[in-house]
């Protein structure tokens, strides 16, 4: 059909680091927030190892990069999670906004 | 050969000559599905036989000759169950983990090399893709277990999940430590590194061979870490709500998986698909030269039920172990020794070549 | 053959862009974390399309089992007390994030373009001559050289990745791990 070149990687990362950011914005569980940062890792790395692929590929620079993001990435999330579990404690609620109606408990 | 045959098939057919590799793929994959279930089949009468003769008793003979469409049966009879689903069970979910835990032990299969050069999927990561890949399975534990909306399920899946993950460090390890042997991941390239038996992985790496099958034996929940599915414990673990085929769905891909595992262990430390003696038996009748993968696939099967059987053993003769003693006997020791086991490996690599 | 290698690239990009926009917007967030395992796996079949095999298993081990099994832990511990399902925030801010978005994508989109100039990739035109090095990269895999390039070129960073993984290994376990009040 057509040729997959170093483009086609180019656009898919960059729509799917738009879609993370989409989601940082505009969600309001909090583990929606951690998720949608994991894509944009996930989209830096896309981009990453195209670029090696294409134009790199015996130096293997964006491979090494991409390793680093996705350690980091993994360590982040981990420690945002403990302090997500941390909040819920204090606060019994993972909204982002901060407001929470309170649930009829025994009905 | 087959590539050819299809080739030619579609140039009769005139059918565009660009579904030749698509239709290829396929055929590998209906081969590797062919094995599987057949294999399931073969296992799950074995291990009742097996366990019967190592309890003095006899095990299903009744059904067909000496009981081998005992299997069948009891498909037929998962078949006709009725499919229930929990009031207040999430439905989507509780349908999907069945097909979550079963997903990933089809591309395992793939991944295994049963001839020379003829694994489904031949990558030069290949041994690192087997051991991420079957680690999916778990995703499966803990949506049953979520999904069921049971109390007991949610508990016995939670175990299950930490059982599985506490127990793939050491097992990457100890592959690790075969990788490092011989200085490839790919699964053919450690087979065609162990020729005859004195070359067998298992002679420097005996340690990780221990290691490699305590951690096997839980990944699969089987005994002696079956904490998650005895039914003295907690009903029935992760799989207490689940009936009918689904229910099947589980118990074929826990015995996939053994078969899987335990070809995984015949390929790293006996040398996969090569004979103890170095040369094939068909390579010396000039007209069976041409197929001796037909010998490479016995040596593979033979060694493969080899380590099954000693697995099933295992079962019959260890008692289980309890939660926090799992849990510990995962971090405490074999987290260590593991490591041990590299170094070992590494100073013998050094000095030894 | 291209046909395959384009329809493999389509085939897996769409799973991403599907399931990462019904990851955000899923009304559940057992639905969301589901999704998005499915787009980690699918980003790590497209690594492996690559032809970066080591990335592409370790994306499948690292993304699709370990991140999941974090939020899946995340979600049992967090799901019973709070409300039934929050979405979305106000829609004043949903309206100004999609704007946003939309800038950024465009913005993006613009200075990507230049790449498909046949005159502006002259940086990277050196390479030509080593194809045939690539080419075995290619058959042997990249596991050897990455690992070779890691420990010649890069061990401070890697080092320094050790020293962080540690300190996130003892920061997760006094956070979470309860306190001696709670016994």
């Amino acid at each position: 059909m057509f040729d997959v070149t170093l483009i086609h990687y180019l656009f898919l990362s960059a729509v799917l680091f738009c879609v993370g950011l989409l989601g940082v914005i505009v969600s309001r569980h909090l583990l929606r927030v951690l998720i949608s940062v994991e894509f944009m890792l996930n989209a830096v790395n896309i981009n990453f190892v195209a670029f090696s692929n294409y134009n790199d590929l015996i130096r293997l620079d964006g491979h090494i990069m991409a390793i680093f993001v996705m350690a980091i990435g993994v360590c982040e999330l981990a420690i945002g999670l403990a302090i997500l579990i941390l909040v819920f404690r204090k606060t019994h609620s993972v909204d982002a906004d901060g407001e929470y109606i309170e649930e009829e408990k025994w009905s | 050969m087959i590539k050819a045959l299809i080739a030619k098939l579609f140039s009769y057919f005139s059918l565009p000559h660009i579904l030749v590799g698509f239709v290829w793929v396929v055929f590998k994959f209906a081969v590797i599905a062919a094995i599987m279930v057949v294999v399931v089949l073969m296992l799950v009468l074995m291990e009742r036989r097996v366990l019967a003769v190592l309890t003095i008793r006899k095990g299903p003979n009744r059904v067909g000759p000496n009981g081998l469409l005992q299997t069948i049966a009891d498909a037929i009879k998962l078949l006709f169950k009725e499919d229930i689903v929990p009031t207040g069970a999430d439905r989507v979910l509780f349908t999907l983990a069945p097909v979550l835990f079963f997903a990933p032990v089809l591309v395992v299969y793939g991944l295994i090399p049963f001839a020379e050069g003829r694994a489904g999927i031949d990558s030069s990561c290949s041994l690192l893709l087997l051991l991420a890949v079957s680690s999916v399975g778990i995703l499966g534990l803990v949506s049953a277990g979520w999904a069921s909306n049971n109390k007991y399920s949610m508990l016995g899946s939670m175990r299950s999940v930490a059982q599985g993950i506490s127990y793939e460090l050491p097992l990457v390890i100890a592959a690790l430590g075969v990788v490092l042997l011989s200085g490839s991941m790919s699964l053919n390239e450690i087979v065609l590194a162990q020729k005859n038996i004195l070359d067998w992985y298992i002679l420097p790496s005996g340690i990780g061979f221990f290691i490699f099958l305590t951690c096997t034996l839980a990944e699969l929940n089987r005994c002696p870490f079956d904490l998650p599915e005895a039914e003295s414990e907690l009903v029935g673990g992760y799989n207490t709500e689940y009936s009918g085929m689904k229910f099947a769905l589980f118990f074929l891909a826990e015995y996939a998986l053994l078969f899987a595992y335990s070809a995984v262990i015949a390929t790293l430390f006996f040398g996969g698909y090569t004979s103890p003696f170095g040369v094939y038996a068909m390579g010396f009748i000039p007209y069976l030269k041409k197929i001796v993968f037909v010998e490479q696939f016995f040596w593979l099967m033979l060694k493969t039920f080899v380590i099954v059987y000693l697995i099933m053993w295992i079962r019959a003769t260890l008692p289980r172990l309890r939660a926090d003693q799992l849990m510990s006997f995962s971090w405490k020791f074999l987290l260590p020794l593991s490591f041990l086991n590299l170094i070992l490996l590494a100073l013998l690599k050094y000095y030894l070549g | 053959m291209e046909f395959l290698n384009s329809a493999v690239f389509l085939i897996f990009a769409a799973m991403i862009i599907f399931s990462s926009v019904f990851a955000v917007f899923a009304h559940k967030i057992e639905y969301s974390v589901l999704s998005a395992v499915v787009c980690f796996l699918s980003v790590g079949a497209l690594f492996l399309t690559l032809s970066a095999d080591f990335i592409g298993a370790s994306q499948i081990m690292i993304y699709g089992v370990g991140v999941s099994i974090l939020l899946a832990f995340a979600i049992m511990f967090t799901g019973k007390d709070s409300p039934k399902s929050l979405y979305l925030t106000n829609p004043l801010r949903v309206f100004l994030g999609f704007v946003l978005v939309l800038t950024f994508l465009s913005v993006l989109i613009f200075f990507i373009s230049p790449v498909l100039d046949p005159k502006s990739d002259g940086a990277f035109s050196s390479y030509g001559s080593f194809a045939a090095q690539i080419e075995s990269i290619r058959q042997i895999g990249t596991a050897k050289f990455i690992g070779r390039r890691i420990f010649c070129d890069y061990v401070l960073p890697f080092e320094l990745l050790s020293l962080l993984l540690l300190a996130g290994i003892v920061g997760v376990g006094y956070l979470a791990g309860g306190s001696k009040k709670d016994v």
